[in-house]
């Protein structure tokens, strides 16, 4: 490769720079546009030339001025700026709300989580779920919660009741999960209390689950409980059990049954007025044969009576009584941590299962939150970027 | 070039009438050299001073003026080729050439020296413009490393390093290599 000498390329510089022939009335013109600049309403002199001062004479230039290629060149790019920042804006404004509202959708949620579909006063969709953060838990949301759509009474201005099946009451299921911390040592006490909840509101405990440390006392514990309380008092068991530790996560769901349950009506007296008919057909029967075969259509009919019939007591059985499963858990307690084996090749095999799904989990739970931070951060330094050149453009 | 320091703040035209008579010829033609197009360049630096005057009071005590001036010249370039010159219908850079040495150069002028000229401002051209800027601010506006550095806000080694590779490129250039006294058909072009 051949140097090139420093003199060489001053000299050729300098020959090609000197074929531009500097303007005459350059200077003139820059310093009629300064003075028009320090006083804005003197005469603009006439250019034959474009003119930049207006462009760069900014708000500082009110005086006269035709509105030449360059006025408009200079409006166009304001208006272009403007647009892109109000465009950057409105694209970090869009990207927030989807984020938030992304976060505020989950049903599941914990800490943060919001109404994910709020109640129908009409009841026309068949459930409505609703998770509420520990800032919004409260026992009048609690009681809210719980507030079953029911036909209007007369004379209330309320919503109108829900649309079931005529002659026949709403049957909502309703059912709920709540994750409690509580302190050190205090599992046992709000089990306890829990319980007593549920059977003082009419209830039961249909399941309890604890698990404690094994080894070393103060080893983190954790339970799970599930209540059954009745459907009216659903919401204040809610409420109530919300006070016994710090709430980590609270999801409610309510369940139009009445569908379900009226069709499990009808078909059951469907089949019991054959039963009658047959019945009636069995005393008229003269022969063996016939009896025999009434018979046994009697019990075909009775046997699908009394599965409906169990479907039903069922389905009654829980829109009788709301389902609250109580997660307890105390600090440092990984909630419903199924027991790992203790040794041996299951043991690995279980501890490599667990640890590529906790990994997973920790995966996707973070690109959430990271796919928002780089969005916005994408947007924070794109404006940066736009106001940056603004500033450099108009400072220079 | 060393233009007087403005006073910071004062509202008169006498400092930039001074400052024009002494920078006013070179910032032009370095204007010039960095976009190749002579019109383009008396607006760019037209509109350079006049921001340079209106924010003359930003311009620190300690700061030197002289880098500072052709930041703002170079910044005024940059903005000139990015957003204006693009969206005009432009011609080839050989027509825009030979236009502006049939305008430029007086019939008086020597044949030798027009085409120095002219094959200087081809290679120039061809260079790629982060590398042209510092090349033209360090053979024609006499800048040193530091300064250049400050006019183009990148640091003392990048523009070390852009200078070497802007010459190797240079070299390797026909008309440069005559120029230099060297056989042309050896070299490749530069590189576009």
């Amino acid at each position: 490769m051949t140097a090139i000498d420093d003199e060489l390329l001053v000299s050729a510089l300098t020959a090609a720079a000197d074929t531009f022939a500097v303007p005459a009335d350059g200077i003139d013109e820059i310093l009629a546009a300064a003075r028009r600049l320090e006083d804005p309403w003197r005469p603009r002199r006439a250019s034959r030339r474009r003119s930049v001062a207006p462009a760069t004479a900014g708000a500082a230039d009110h005086g006269p001025r035709s509105p030449g290629p360059d006025a408009k060149s200079g409006a166009q790019r304001r208006r272009r700026g403007t647009g892109r920042v109000i465009v950057a804006a409105l694209v970090a404004l869009g990207i927030a709300t989807i984020a938030f509202g992304a976060f505020g959708g989950d049903s599941s949620s914990g800490p943060g989580g919001t109404l994910a579909q709020g109640p129908s006063p009409h009841g026309t969709p068949a459930s409505r779920a609703r998770s509420t953060s520990p800032a919004l838990a409260s026992p009048a949301s609690g009681a809210a919660s719980s507030a079953r759509p029911s036909p209007v009474p007369a004379g209330s201005t309320g919503p109108p009741s829900l649309p079931s099946e005529v002659g026949q009451s709403s049957k909502i299921e309703e059912t709920g999960s709540l994750a409690l911390s509580v302190g050190r040592g205090r599992l046992g006490p709000v089990t306890t209390r829990l319980m007593n909840l549920a059977i003082g509101l009419g209830g039961f405990v249909a399941d309890t689950q604890t698990q404690s440390g094994p080894a070393a006392p103060g080893t983190p514990s954790y339970g799970s409980i599930t209540l059954q309380v009745p459907e009216a008092s659903f919401g204040a068991a809610v409420a109530q059990a919300q006070t016994f530790g710090g709430v980590t996560s609270l999801s409610t769901k309510g369940t139009d049954v009445t569908g379900q349950y009226v069709d499990l009506q009808a078909r059951i007296d469907a089949l019991e007025a054959s039963r009658t008919q047959y019945l009636t057909i069995m005393t008229k029967a003269t022969s063996i044969s016939d009896i025999l075969a009434v018979q046994s259509q009697l019990d075909d009919l009775q046997s699908q009576i009394e599965q409906l019939q169990g479907e039903l007591q069922v389905l009654d059985s829980q829109t009788t009584y709301g389902t609250l499963v109580v997660s307890v858990s105390e600090p440092g307690t990984r909630s419903a941590a199924p027991p790992a084996p203790r040794s041996g090749i299951g043991a690995a095999w279980h501890g490599a299962v667990s640890g590529f799904a906790a990994a997973f989990d920790g995966l996707v739970r973070g690109l959430g939150p990271a796919l928002f931070v780089i969005l916005c951060l994408a947007a924070v330094g794109f404006l940066g970027r736009l106001g940056w050149r603004s500033v450099r453009r108009h400072a220079l | 070039m060393n233009p007087a320091p403005l006073r910071g703040g004062q509202r008169d035209t006498d400092d930039l009438a001074r400052w024009l008579e002494e920078s006013y010829r070179c910032s032009f033609r370095t204007a010039c050299l960095i976009l190749g197009n002579r019109a383009d360049a008396e607006e760019a630096v037209q509109e350079a001073f006049l921001r340079a005057w209106r924010f003359r009071a930003s311009l620190g005590t300690g700061t030197s003026l002289k880098p500072w001036l052709y930041r703002v010249v170079v910044n005024t370039c940059y903005s000139k080729l990015r957003q204006e010159i693009p969206h005009r219908d432009r011609r080839s850079d050989a027509a825009e050439l030979d236009d502006r040495m049939a305008a430029s150069v007086s019939p008086e002028e020597e044949a030798g020296r027009a085409e120095v000229a002219r094959d200087v401002l081809r290679a120039l051209t061809a260079l790629p413009l982060h590398l042209r800027v510092p090349v033209v601010l360090r053979y024609y506006a006499g800048l040193g490393e530091r300064e250049i550095a400050v006019a183009i806000g990148r640091r003392p080694g990048t523009v070390k390093s852009r200078l070497h590779e802007a010459r190797r490129l240079l070299a390797q250039d026909p008309g440069l290599r005559i120029l230099a006294g060297e056989p042309a058909s050896d070299g490749e072009g530069v590189r576009r």
